[in-house]
């Protein structure tokens, strides 16, 4: 399943956006512009399903309450909406979709300001599921602290939504997490965004599945890697952990396997990017793939993308990628669409743009997303 | 009733930061007698650093001009011949067969470098560095490296820090401030029809964007 189209209102720098999406998005903007605010919008509706103690409470203090997650230039609306459209195929844009969902939050106006449901509606083909605030909930307002999409027992109906989100996955792997997770003891978070249990999600794949993907994963690094010659997963015969190891060629044949602790920073992103992209089928959430990578291979990425996508068994999946990367955005032969994050000027939010149709016929005569697109994102960036 | 017409949006391509500075001045020049405003597309200019990557735009280029969407692109001679062999040579045109560039693009050649058009206007320059003017070379479309010439009046004339650094040092062919110093002048100072007396490149291009 994707998801068509969006509202979003007073989200963090948005104060408003009417986008649509397609399967693959890449978004461009200057630094602060929104673009991981965006992606959490994403990463919220995921909290909120969340089975191990998500919930619309959960999730917006884990964000630091309503005051850090509403939009600062909100003024007459105080409360967030959100609204999506899924549909099983993104083909067709037009008729009903087969999901819709709608959430707006508020703050409750005494008390103990918790946020409370405003708004909540499902549609299945335009046919609407339930609407809320109901009978029930103005004879007791506590329910209002809880999205029907959190419960089991209400979402029946419309349960591929809650499921839709749940799967939502972003990655953000920072290297040094990973590499000296021993050493700096962190709490792992809920979703394990940045990395530190990506060995463990290795191990966790069935045997098949993973010699599978990490020979993928080797074909694609022999090729990027000088001298690289093979990648395996070991457990370490003491201590049980999970480890990946690699074997470079040199003058001394028999010895030096490395651990992933010897990895490079951007060996060690490649293998996330490349099996997180291999691993599901639902929503993924790409944080600047180009970091700590060569220019020749962050030209190649959005090719690996689609190739990567290509060769899975399974097939669907939206993909949102932020970058700034002008490497990346070179390459002549994408797949995929785009969002121009723009900072609002005087205090509005960032508005959310889309090429124009003079910039979609430069990059079909050939010039890149950089060439076009970038530019248009610099305009507020000043020199030093 | 006489309605305006609609401004003319470019997509604009050059090769560093004095020929960003150099198109800015001289679309903002010619709009001053212009009815239709020559506009760039917000964003632009874009810097391509060198002209290896604007080359490869050339292509393009001919490609997307079409009524509506324009393009201007500036770039440097350099060592090459002559402004139509170059146009020849990045837009694969054959000796034989006469220079015609779609009416939307707006192609143009500093002779040899931007800095020709910048030494051009050599009365505001020495004005800003406070040297006598005799200091700059009469007619800088003629001579071989323009920069060069620029750099070694300052090497040799010039004492504030500010101008000291913006010679090379050993890893870069300019210094840290010169295309700051650069842009400043070219910004507030230059003159570009005063320039375009003692530049034909210059005036070409001038006239050029007023007809455009």
């Amino acid at each position: 399943m994707y998801i068509s189209s969006m509202k979003i209102r007073n989200w963090k720098n948005f104060t408003m956006a009417n986008i649509e999406l397609h399967e693959t998005m890449y978004m461009i903007g200057p630094n602060a512009a929104g673009k991981s605010n965006f992606l959490d919008i994403f990463r919220f509706m995921r909290d909120i399903v969340n089975p191990k103690g998500g919930g619309l409470q959960q999730a917006l203090n884990s964000r630091g309450g309503m005051r850090k997650t509403r939009s600062l230039a909100a003024r007459k609306q105080p409360q967030i909406e959100l609204e999506f459209e899924l549909r099983e195929s993104l083909l067709t844009q037009s008729g009903h979709p087969d999901w819709k969902y709608i959430l707006w939050i508020k703050s409750e106006t005494r008390g103990k300001h918790r946020p409370l449901v405003m708004k909540e509606e499902a549609y299945k083909l335009g046919r609407r599921i339930f609407s809320r605030p109901d009978p029930r909930d103005l004879q007791d307002q506590e329910r209002l602290t809880q999205t029907h999409l959190e419960q089991i027992n209400m979402n029946a109906d419309y349960r591929h939504i809650a499921q839709f989100f749940e799967k939502v996955l972003y990655l953000h792997l920072v290297p040094q997490l990973l590499k000296y997770s021993d050493q700096i003891s962190l709490r792992h978070l809920e979703s394990d965004p940045f990395g530190q249990g990506f060995l463990e999600e290795i191990a966790a794949a069935t045997e098949y599945i993973r010699v599978s993907r990490l020979n993928k994963i080797e074909e694609i690094l022999i090729k990027v890697i000088p001298n690289l010659r093979k990648l395996r997963f070991v457990r370490d015969l003491v201590s049980g952990r999970p480890h990946l190891e690699m074997l470079y060629s040199h003058w001394r044949p028999n010895a030096g396997w490395q651990r992933e602790d010897q990895f490079s920073d951007g060996t060690l992103r490649l293998i996330a990017i490349i099996w997180t992209l291999l691993s599901t089928n639902s929503m993924i959430l790409l944080e600047e793939p180009e970091l700590s990578l060569h220019k020749k291979v962050v030209e190649q990425i959005p090719s690996l993308i689609y190739k990567t996508r290509q060769s899975r068994r399974k097939s669907g999946g939206q993909i949102l990628i932020s970058t700034h990367s002008t490497d990346l955005l070179s390459s002549g032969s994408f797949s995929g669409n785009f969002f121009l994050l723009k900072p609002g000027s005087g205090g509005e939010g960032t508005r959310i743009e889309v090429p124009s149709d003079q910039d979609v016929a430069a990059m079909k005569a050939g010039l890149t997303p950089a060439d076009i697109l970038l530019p248009k994102t610099s305009s507020s960036i000043g020199g030093l | 009733m006489a309605s305006r017409l609609a401004d003319l949006l470019f997509y604009a391509f050059v090769e560093d930061i004095p020929s960003e500075k150099a198109a800015i001045k001289l679309f903002n020049k010619v709009n001053e007698t212009r009815e239709q405003k020559l506009i760039f597309n917000p964003g632009f200019p874009t810097i391509t650093r060198g002209n290896q990557k604007l080359r490869e735009k050339c292509p393009a280029f001919l490609n997307m001009a079409r009524p509506g969407t324009n393009i201007f692109a500036l770039t440097d001679l350099d060592r090459i011949e002559c402004a139509p062999a170059l146009i020849r040579d990045w837009f694969g045109i054959q000796s034989d067969k006469e220079i015609l560039l779609p009416t939307e693009i707006c192609f143009r050649v500093a002779v040899r470098e931007v800095e020709s058009w910048i030494l051009a206007d050599r009365i505001a320059l020495a004005d800003f560095f406070r040297i006598s003017d005799i200091n700059f070379h009469q007619s800088p479309d003629n001579l071989e490296d323009p920069k060069e010439h620029l750099l070694n009046v300052i090497r040799r004339r010039t004492r504030r820090r500010i101008y000291r650094d913006m010679l090379p040092t050993e890893y870069s062919h300019v210094g840290p401030t010169y295309n700051e110093v650069l842009a400043e002048f070219i910004t507030v100072n230059w003159d570009p029809h005063r320039a375009s007396e003692n530049s034909a490149s210059l005036e070409k291009t001038i006239r050029a964007l007023e007809n455009f």
